[in-house]
């Protein structure tokens, strides 16, 4: 991509790479600094995104990239997974209620989420929240593509099991729950 | 066929064809632990784009929108070429090469000094000396140089107590410009004081500093084919931002210090944490 269509791209995506960035942090000054190393690093290498990649995902791995080498290492997630799950499981609500108890289970999704162990917590808000297919983690990521969905499974069945007790099981046919 | 996670997500999900799907099927019927994979995998299927678009999250900060903005455009500013003085449609450079030599004469070069010349009020012979000395700047003047922290306070105090000017050195970090070194300087015995930085992208620039106790006076901007020139008047202090950065970049800069919008790295009021004394 050229320089001038990269500058201009840039601008257009801050809000994603934000809020991008806030989640893979979870901190606001991190985030911020995240989001200026991966523009100033774009900036200087707009060769690098190969054609066929969107700029977007080619973002998100420079702010991964970044995040693990060189903020990642500044603090330790501060996440009792243990007292997380057992508060969750008191107060899980029914999907199908109304408004207030749908922002508590989003909220609650967006908590699951944040548990996650690393690994499997970034392949989780690229593929189920920012949207990117299997192959766009894959190359935001670095990793193989199997790798990619074995990652999401495993925080699917992380996150399937604590929310198993108040939902309804729907499998495919053939099998009974 | 195996058993894994991912299959049984790709099950789950209905990604699998037909026979696949059977096979997977008669599969799971026969193990108890793949069903509760499965029963797992089912129950995870949640509206996560729901909740993360509902979440209400820290709004991005101006200064990082301002931040990224200069970077921007000094990519922009690199990127484009700067063309001969032709008949050609001007580009902006030239354009502003063209409007300078129109407004302010021809730039002259007079015992081998070269001067800034202004329509509004000549500037000091400090300014042009420290403009000529910072032409002489590239990247690899300052690259390898580190802010010696008990070095830089000692120089602050020796320019408040022998040079009675009253300044702080800004930090410039936020806008990708690291802080290098202040130096007191004398110019026909004037003292100056000058700060550099080396931004991420190309060459140094400088903020320098003299007193002055002319009334203040808004910001000036001059540009030759080298370099870009900002002079204000404020509190007894005349101030000279010079570099070859883009326009933009060091009008951005001018602007955030002349208003106090960035934080001093070093401060005549206090020394930075961690020094001694």
């Amino acid at each position: 991509m050229l320089d001038e269509e990269l500058s201009r791209l840039i601008p257009s995506l801050l809000p994603r790479l934000w809020r991008f960035a806030l989640r893979l942090t979870a901190n606001r000054h991190d985030a911020e600094d995240l989001v200026q190393r991966a523009c100033v690093r774009a900036l200087e290498r707009p060769h690098q995104l190969q054609e066929g990649t969107s700029a977007l995902s080619w973002l998100f791995s420079i702010m991964y990239s970044i995040w693990i080498s060189e903020i990642r290492a500044r603090k330790v997630r501060a996440v009792n997974a243990a007292d997380w799950q057992d508060d969750m499981l008191e107060n899980l609500p029914d999907p199908r209620a109304g408004d207030p108890e749908n922002d508590l289970l989003h909220q609650q999704i967006i908590a699951a989420v944040g548990a996650l162990p690393d690994p499997q917590r970034v392949v989780m808000l690229l593929v189920g929240v920012e949207g990117l297919s299997y192959r766009e983690a894959a190359v935001a990521l670095d990793i193989p593509i199997g790798t990619v969905m074995s990652r999401l499974a495993r925080a699917r069945i992380t996150l399937g099991e604590l929310f198993a007790i108040s939902r309804p099981q729907r499998l495919p046919k053939g099998v009974k729950p | 066929m195996k058993l894994n996670e991912t299959l049984l997500m790709a099950w789950v999900d209905g990604e699998l064809s037909g026979q696949d799907a059977e096979a997977v099927a008669r599969l799971v019927a026969e193990s108890p632990e793949a069903q509760s994979t499965a029963n797992a995998l089912a129950a995870s299927r949640l509206p996560y784009a729901d909740a993360f678009a509902a979440e209400t999250l820290p709004t991005m900060p101006a200064s990082l929108s301002t931040s990224i903005g200069v970077l921007v455009q000094a990519s922009r500013d690199r990127a484009a070429p700067m063309p001969p003085l032709t008949g050609r449609q001007p580009a902006r450079w030239q354009t502003a090469r063209l409007a300078a030599a129109f407004f302010t004469g021809a730039v002259c070069a007079l015992a081998g000094v070269r001067y800034w010349q202004s329509a509004a009020e000549p500037d000091a012979p400090w300014v042009n000396a420290v403009a000529q000395y910072q032409e002489m700047y590239v990247r690899d003047t300052l690259v390898d140089v580190r802010d010696d922290a008990a070095l830089s306070a000692r120089t602050l105090e020796d320019v408040k107590t022998h040079d009675h000017l009253a300044i702080n050195v800004p930090d410039l970090k936020d806008m990708h410009f690291e802080f290098k070194r202040v130096q007191r300087l004398r110019y026909n015995d004037k003292p100056v004081v000058q700060m550099v930085y080396l931004p991420v992208i190309g060459d140094p620039i400088a903020l320098c500093a003299a007193p002055d106790n002319r009334p203040d006076k808004d910001v000036q901007e001059k540009m030759d084919e080298n370099q870009t020139l900002l002079t204000w008047r404020s509190n007894n202090v005349s101030y000279v931002l010079v570099g070859r950065a883009p326009p933009t970049v060091l009008q951005a800069l001018s602007e955030r210090i002349r208003n106090g919008k960035v934080p001093p790295l070093y401060s005549q009021v206090r020394r930075p944490s961690g020094l001694v004394g």
